[in-house]
């Protein structure tokens, strides 16, 4: 008994030697479980979270065909080109396109847009005279009417970590991709949990018979926690941490989940400052092809550069890649994947690589820079570097290349016969649709293509003359006081400030003419009666309608305001110049049309919204005005350059010692504000016309253009004498027929006489009420 | 969907598209959601199709179809989204701001629905029967907004375009 108590006493106080050992086993069992738990969780937390991390795909206006549309054969085989579309001999599948001169054969990718679907068709395109003449389905059929082509990604919005993905389901791999990889790397993956022992022996085993490192042993597990968590240094540590949560991923997911990640995780090589990881980018990086579209021994060869990926890079090292492909192959043929004939037969096939293009990850910075400021307002920056948002914006490739070719050709060309410093100039434009609103293109200087110094959003510079067509839009507003008729004072004036000291504002040409009608003042920039017009108007009222018409900026109530003395940027411009051109109906900007998730569901959309802010017959008298300005005025050179049927409506601005030169300017369908200047804000010698207005007209010319047919509602219209601003009668020298707000027609003759005809042909008076009832109602 | 939001399509069909339609009272939503007793509006006026350029012609044509064809469904979004796209086309085409009118009008989106009717009625060179359209889809869109009066004004207004 006490034997037996002094041996239980013994087991309970045991020497001390042993109970430092029991309590250091302990600790270290603690330490490792928090260890192992903390792994746990990290592999949990982000296994999931990295799984799906993709960036935010970023989509130009998609090009739409129809018969009639203003295209050359080239120009849509150059659109194709950039949109990765392949030139074959004949068409068997989306993607593709054969062209025999003025002809050419075409099967167009599926795409969901944010209004619907676009089923892939194949169509025959016929060109001619600079227009797509007609496309027709190529098995016969009806005409479609309209197809559009997949859209340009422009640019993708990454998290920090500078790698791009396409990712993909299991079941959109090859299946003989899947079973690859297996073979080859990782042959016990659907047995083992995480770790093979046999196939690090296996893989010991070739080593020693090759004298030399030919396989590893690595799970396909531990090589996608490596690719996810790991970089790529070695050590004993990393390999313990790699193990143990590779045998935790095993518990946590299935083996289908693994390999999904895996096929999108791995590591496939480097372009630049860009990783490819995952083979659906390295199938597009390596062969210019989805990897649905890959020939076997293409397969292989992505299979085989897993083990070395800038050593078997076939680009760099095309005969090193395919003998590894060629081994794969063989291996395949050992499995049984394939038979033996075939790998032979595949061995003997080149690369089969495709023509390595710049990947642009943003090639429109300026654009894109409005873009992101959209996004933010509505966004969390994480959820546009995780969720795979795909945004379709409002630019227009063809309109944004053009924009900036004609714009660093023409300050080229302006340097060279002004004999000044070569890249001196500085320049910046925008066009939009005049109807929706939304940017067309963007170009924030000469070097468009390098981010920088973004013009068009932060250069504030003096506007100059572009803010008269405001002041006079002010006083036709009230149309007991002013008409386009309305004969102006332009003698010498000296205006009293608030500050003691007088201004005596002069015209450009530094001469005075007497008298001139209120709508001739505006056609040719004359200061002194603008500024005459606005002392009888006021400053603040010119202030408040630039507002509602769409400045944002503050802007200085001082006089010398009607002459345009204030600093803006060309999207403020803009702004304004879109209201002017949609009619008096303000029309927010906009680069976004829509936003879906990963999944192509509608997350947001940015609905056209409109806002009447002046009256459409008062506008209607501003837009003839500024047509006036391109036939007759200030803009009458480039104005040479259209068609008169177009009605182009624009305005000059020039300031101080030619120091900006602007040009605003727009058709039926389009608005470009155009600045031209040095950023140091020197003088350069150009008027608004010679310089932003050439850039314009190169521009303009070359698009396709809707002609601005004005509205006859609401306005009559008379003729009248130039000299007295009375009612004309054919004997009146020099007569012009000009409209008026209905009811607002003078009802002073003209002294040169003969009988007045006050509807000059225009509406019968009977409904002049009727069409002042127009303006009444709001 | 809003009952009455069919009828107010199929007056934009009639009034903008070209399709013929048959005589028959047409009623568009009051502010309560259901038809209102006296804004009944008679026939719209077949048109012949919309004046666009001579080379998007044909594709506005196509869009307009489509979007038909989802009114049906009262896909509302989306076929704001072709209406959009046909704008973009054919900016000063009175007849397609006509039609996006008339789907913020079926979305109960009123003051979009006036908004974009008086644009269309800034483009209007001469065509009398889409302004009265125009001026009593703002009667509507007023209606909707409980401005009794101003949906009269626009009555009104409607009237003189005879």
């Amino acid at each position: 008994m006490g034997r037996r108590r002094f041996r239980s006493r013994r087991r309970r106080s045991p020497s001390p030697g042993r109970r430092l050992a029991w309590r250091l086993g302990l600790v270290v069992l603690v330490l490792v479980s928090a260890w192992v738990i903390y792994l746990d969780l990290r592999i949990r937390l982000q296994f999931e979270q990295k799984r799906w991390s993709l960036p935010a795909l970023v989509y130009a206006r998609p090009l739409e065909l129809y018969a009639g549309l203003p295209l050359s054969a080239d120009e849509l085989e150059r659109t194709l080109r950039r949109l990765h579309y392949h030139a074959v001999g004949r068409v068997r599948g989306p993607g593709q396109y054969h062209r025999q001169g003025r002809r050419l054969t075409l099967q167009t990718r599926a795409f969901r847009f944010p209004d619907g679907p676009e089923a892939s068709r194949r169509l025959r395109l016929r060109f001619g005279d600079g227009r797509l003449l007609s496309l027709r389905p190529a098995d016969g059929g009806a005409a479609p009417g309209l197809v559009r082509l997949d859209p340009r990604r422009i640019a993708s919005i990454y998290p920090a970590r500078k790698a791009d993905r396409i990712l993909l389901r299991l079941d959109q791999v090859p299946p003989l991709l899947v079973a690859a990889f297996i073979a080859v790397e990782d042959r016990d993956f659907y047995h083992h949990h995480g770790l093979s022992l046999r196939g690090i022996a296996r893989a010991l085993l070739a080593d020693i018979r090759a004298r030399a490192l030919v396989q590893g042993g690595s799970t396909l597990t531990q090589q996608l926690v490596k690719n996810l968590f790991f970089d790529n240094r070695r050590s004993f540590w990393r390999k313990l941490n790699e193990a143990a949560m590779a045998l935790l991923l095993e518990l946590h997911y299935d083996k289908r989940a693994i390999l999904e990640s895996y096929l999108n995780e791995v590591y496939l090589g480097q372009d630049g400052a860009r990783a490819i990881h995952g083979v659906g980018l390295a199938s597009r990086f390596y062969f210019d092809r989805p990897l649905r579209a890959l020939r076997p021994e293409q397969l292989a060869l992505l299979v085989g550069m897993v083990r070395g990926p800038s050593y078997y890079d076939p680009r760099r090292h095309p005969g090193r890649a395919r003998a590894r492909r060629n081994r794969v192959l063989r291996i395949l043929a050992d499995q049984g994947l394939i038979t033996a004939a075939k790998a032979r037969k595949l061995a003997r096939r080149p690369l089969g690589l495709g023509p390595r293009r710049r990947q642009v990850t943003n090639a429109y910075p300026g654009f894109l820079e409005l873009v992101r400021a959209q996004l933010r307002r509505d966004y969390r920056e994480q959820d546009l570097t995780r969720g795979g948002l795909r945004i379709f914006t409002t630019l227009d490739t063809r309109v944004q290349a053009l924009a900036m070719q004609r714009l660093a050709d023409r300050l080229r060309r302006i340097e060279r016969r002004h004999r000044l410093p070569a890249g001196r100039l500085q320049g910046a434009l925008v066009v939009t649709d005049t109807g929706t609103g939304e940017i067309l293109a963007l170009v924030p200087g000469r070097d468009s293509a390098r981010a920088g110094f973004n013009r068009v959003l932060h250069a504030r510079r003096q506007v100059g003359s572009l803010l008269k067509p405001a002041l006079y839009l002010e006083a036709l507003r009230h149309p007991d006081r002013f008409t386009l008729a309305s004969v102006l004072e332009d003698r010498p004036l000296r205006v009293q400030l608030d500050d003691g000291r007088t201004w005596s504002p002069r015209n450009d040409d530094g001469r005075f003419h007497g008298r001139v009608l209120l709508y001739r003042a505006l056609v040719r920039s004359e200061n002194v009666p603008t500024v005459r017009l606005g002392l009888a108007l006021g400053v603040d009222r010119l202030v408040s309608l630039l507002h509602r018409l769409g400045i944002e900026s503050e802007l200085p109530a001082y006089p010398s305001l009607f002459l345009g003395a204030a600093n803006l940027t060309p999207l403020e411009v803009t702004r304004l110049y879109q209201t002017l051109a949609a009619g008096g109906f303000r029309t927010p900007l906009r680069t976004i049309r829509a936003v879906l998730d990963a999944r192509g569901r509608a997350l947001r959309r940015y609905p056209l919204e409109v806002k009447q802010v002046v009256d459409g017959p008062v506008m209607t008298l501003i837009q003839w005005t500024l047509q006036r300005v391109v036939t007759e005025g200030t803009a009458r050179a480039l104005g040479r350059r259209f068609d008169p049927a177009l009605g182009m409506a624009g305005k000059t601005g020039t300031t101080n010692d030619l120091r900006d030169s602007w040009f605003a300017g727009f058709s039926g369908n389009r608005l470009a504000v155009v600045w031209v200047g040095r950023d140091d804000d020197g003088p350069m010698g150009l008027t608004g016309a010679a310089g932003a207005g050439a850039v314009f007209a190169d521009l303009m010319s070359r698009l396709p253009l809707e002609p601005l047919v004005l509205s006859d509602q609401g306005l009559d219209w008379a003729w009248i004498d130039p000299a007295s601003g009375g009612l004309a009668g054919p004997g009146c020298p020099g007569r012009v027929r000009l409209p008026f707000l209905a009811g607002s027609v003078p009802d002073r003759r003209a002294p040169c006489g003969g009988p007045a005809t006050p509807s000059g042909g225009g509406r019968r008076p009977v409904i002049h009420w009727l069409q002042r009832l127009w303006r009444e109602v709001r | 969907m809003r009952p009455g939001f069919w009828f107010v399509w199929v007056l934009a069909l009639a009034g903008c598209g070209g399709v013929p339609s048959r005589p028959a009272p047409v009623v568009v939503p009051g502010g309560g959601g259901g038809p209102t007793p006296g804004l009944a509006l008679p026939p719209a006026v077949v048109q012949a199709p919309a004046a666009a350029g001579p080379a998007s012609g044909g594709a506005v044509r196509v869009l307009v179809a489509q979007a038909d064809d989802l009114a049906r469904a009262g896909a509302w979004d989306r076929v704001a989204g072709l209406l959009e796209r046909a704008l973009h086309l054919a900016p000063r085409n009175p007849r397609l701001w006509s039609r996006l009118a008339a789907v913020r009008l079926a979305q109960g989106r009123y003051d979009q629905a006036e908004q974009l009717a008086r644009r269309s009625l800034g483009l209007i060179r001469g065509d009398r029967a889409l302004a009265r359209y125009d001026w009593r889809l703002i009667a509507a869109a007023r209606e909707g907004r409980g401005d009794r009066r101003g949906a009269r004004r626009a009555r009104r207004r409607a009237a003189i375009w005879r």
